[in-house]
């Protein structure tokens, strides 16, 4: 194997002169901040507060730009957990899992403690996956430096495939988001002969569709749209009270074993292309409901539950992370947007960036470590602050969104142009979810489309366009067969489940977990 | 059956059976390589082939669905999971029969479109607060006033703060306009 390009002990090191400025701290201060503030608002996602505020880091440095957007991640992730606990509403839906125990825990006058508990779980299910990262980031893209054609492809046709687990109930529905995607991504001039395709005369889109203004789009005004359709608007939530978060302190010694084998799952399922948080709090609190020994209290406002969903939302952080910057490949949509956002600033996330730049993957990992002790700090001295977000009326709330959604799209380029794609993308996300296709499968398509398309023909020249030599070279390869069949066994799975599921009395008032979530009909 | 009848899946498999199509007639032209390896068409007309399968199949499996009974989630490619499912406060919450705020997200919208179309011909500034007292209003913001006072401050602060943020900040050139 190649020896690993940037060693463990560098990325502990290197990057401390980038971060330890004034302004980058600030940021990732001001980052979490927003992020709580946004994601203790039901409804507005952690998708949705990073890619509104990306063109906001256009004229920041590559560190300060995923310094502020890493804070808005993490601390929206947290901020989610506030509604959860306090009015059983998830403020994302990777905290969904949150309001099966910290509802019930707030209802019995155990609100701050349950916070705590989500806090405390949040900080170390986070820092331990950013310690993953470190230490698994630069194995990993060493492995990946032997990548070829034949191998990016087979990962990025797995990135899709978990479009089987993110899709909800239907898996047609998911492919269907996600061959729109791919279809959007191949708007624009073909990078390999120069031809123009799908642009329709339009010399905006030769350089294709914006990413960003695409998502600003879909997660931003589009989620302001379903709110307002779903009367969110017109809601006065009345939280349960905050009393006793310190009290949780006392909780982390018996949870120690809950927090740790969260953050693993929340890690691991965090770094499958594709995965994400929401994947992997259902899959944590499935497990810990097998592995507990009073499974019965568990929904009751048993405090393990609520633990293992918020540590490995926040683990999968890290897991997501650790793809995105060692194979370029999102790990999830918002990992797609931080990519996208990377990409703008010339960075080239992939197995070089530690080769090339030891320091600025070194600034990210110690940014994602202080953004954790940020949002400890933050989460635990000021939850009865942030609960107060609740209140503030959402007449005010969805018009700045859309404000700062239109802004955003036209400080891309300064054209109007892409405001009038990022409408048309809202549109597109507003029907989406009238439907009921997933939007995710969509956004990861359309940044893996290109990585998919230009590997696959790469792979193809390389035979002299034989079909069947190449796929000869895709599953000799000692990387492409495992991920081809993990990639079969993901689609086929859920389907094999689903017949064994055919008993129509086990069927009664079951949903799958990514179904699960406020319905905004 | 009435259009309003028909199963949101049977329209949405109808209207991706056509844009596949879209894609295979827009990708018709496109002149292809020496090999497959230089085809530009090749991933939009997969897709669009892609497509019309999946719509196909979504339409098929809706009605199947309706000559056996079944609604919902309950068909063959649903994706039981044992898990528990939070119960949601349904206060704001609606049922699938229940209609939801077309009359209200439309006159959002048309808000918007105005807003996008009058920011970046007439002024930022102005229509930036414009949109924002108008949004409040059609969101069912109480006209007492008090509360107005409040939504026009916030509409000028936020105006100012948008255009300085992203504007003066960033340095982004914009339109030069009859109003601000």
């Amino acid at each position: 194997m190649t020896p690993i390009a940037a060693s463990v002990g560098s990325l502990y090191t290197e990057g401390w002169s980038l971060v330890i400025s004034p302004t980058t701290l600030l940021l990732i201060l001001a980052g979490v901040l927003v992020g709580m503030i946004v994601g203790a608002i039901p409804g507005l996602t952690a998708n949705m507060s990073v890619a509104v505020l990306v063109p906001l880091t256009f004229t920041m440095s590559p560190t300060e730009a995923i310094a502020v957007l890493t804070g808005i991640w993490l601390g929206s992730m947290y901020g989610g957990t506030l509604p959860a606990v306090l009015i059983n509403m998830p403020g994302t839906p990777a905290d969904l899992m949150s309001t099966i125990d910290g509802y019930p825990m707030s209802r019995r006058g155990e609100g701050g403690r349950a916070i705590g508990i989500g806090v405390l779980s949040s900080f170390l299910g986070g820092t331990f996956s950013v310690l993953v990262l470190g230490t698994a980031g630069p194995t990993l893209a060493a492995f990946a430096r032997n990548f070829g054609s034949a191998e990016y492809f087979a990962v990025a046709v797995l990135g899709l495939s978990v479009i089987a687990f993110v899709s909800g109930s239907s898996m047609s529905k998911g492919i269907i988001s996600a061959l729109i995607g791919l279809l959007l991504g191949t708007i624009g001039r073909d990078a390999l002969t120069g031809q123009t395709r799908l642009t329709f005369g339009q010399d905006e889109l030769f350089g294709g569709l914006d990413f960003i203004a695409v998502v600003v789009g879909i997660f931003g005004l589009a989620e302001v749209m379903e709110q307002v359709y779903a009367r969110r608007h017109r809601v006065k939530e009345r939280p349960q009270e905050i009393a006793g978060v310190w009290a949780a302190v006392k909780d982390v010694r018996p949870l120690k074993w809950v927090i740790a084998r969260s953050s693993v799952i929340g890690t691991v399922v965090g770094a499958i292309p594709g995965a994400g948080a929401t994947i992997a709090s259902v899959i944590s609190y499935g497990t810990q409901k097998q592995v507990s020994k009073q499974p019965e209290k568990m929904g009751t406002g048993a405090p393990e539950g609520l633990s293992a969903s918020d540590s490995a939302n926040n683990a999968a952080s890290g897991g997501a992370l650790l793809t995105m910057l060692s194979l370029g490949i999102p790990g999830d949509s918002l990992t797609a947007i931080l990519l996208g956002a990377l990409i703008v600033q010339g960075v080239e996330p992939g197995p070089l960036l530690f080769e090339n730049d030891t320091q600025l993957v070194s600034s990210i990992f110690i940014c994602l470590l202080i953004a954790n002790v940020c949002l400890l700090l933050i989460g635990m001295f000021g939850a009865r602050y942030f609960a107060k977000v609740l209140d503030v009326p959402r007449t005010l709330m969805y018009p700045l969104i859309t404000v700062a959604c239109i802004s955003g799209a036209f400080a891309l380029n300064g054209s109007t142009f892409d405001v009038w794609v990022m409408l048309l993308s809202a549109v597109l996300g507003f029907l989406f979810a009238r439907a009921d296709i997933p939007k995710a499968p969509l956004v990861l398509a359309l940044i893996l489309g290109p990585i998919l398309e230009t590997n696959l023909r790469r792979l193809l020249s390389l035979h002299d366009g034989d079909v069947t030599a190449s796929a000869g070279t895709l599953v000799t390869s000692p990387v492409g067969l495992p991920v081809l069949l993990l990639t079969a066994a993901l689609f086929a799975l859920p389907m094999i489940r689903a017949l064994r599921h055919r008993n129509p009395a086990r069927r009664v008032g079951e949903q799958h977990p990514a179904d699960v979530g406020p319905r905004r009909k | 059956m009435t259009a309003r009848q028909l199963p949101k899946d049977i329209i949405s498999g109808i209207l991706f059976v056509l844009l596949g199509g879209g894609a295979l007639w827009a990708t018709s032209e496109l002149g292809g390589g020496a090999s497959i390896a230089e085809d530009p068409a090749l991933l939009p007309r997969v897709v669009g082939v892609g497509l019309i399968v999946s719509g196909v199949v979504l339409v098929g499996l809706c009605l199947v669905r309706r000559r056996l009974g079944v609604t919902g989630a309950d068909d063959a490619e649903s994706i039981p999971v044992d898990l528990p499912v939070p119960e949601w406060d349904d206060r704001a919450e609606d049922d699938d029969s229940a209609p939801g705020e077309w009359r209200v997200v439309i006159g959002l919208a048309a808000a918007v479109i105005l807003y996008v179309a009058g920011a970046f011909e007439l002024g930022f500034i102005t229509s930036t607060a414009a949109f924002v007292v108008a949004a409040g209003l059609i969101l069912g913001r109480r006209r007492d006033a008090r509360s107005l006072i409040v939504l026009v401050v916030f509409a000028v602060v936020v105006a100012i703060v948008a255009f300085s943020g992203f504007f003066e900040l960033l340095n982004v050139r914009m339109p030069i306009t009859p109003l601000r």
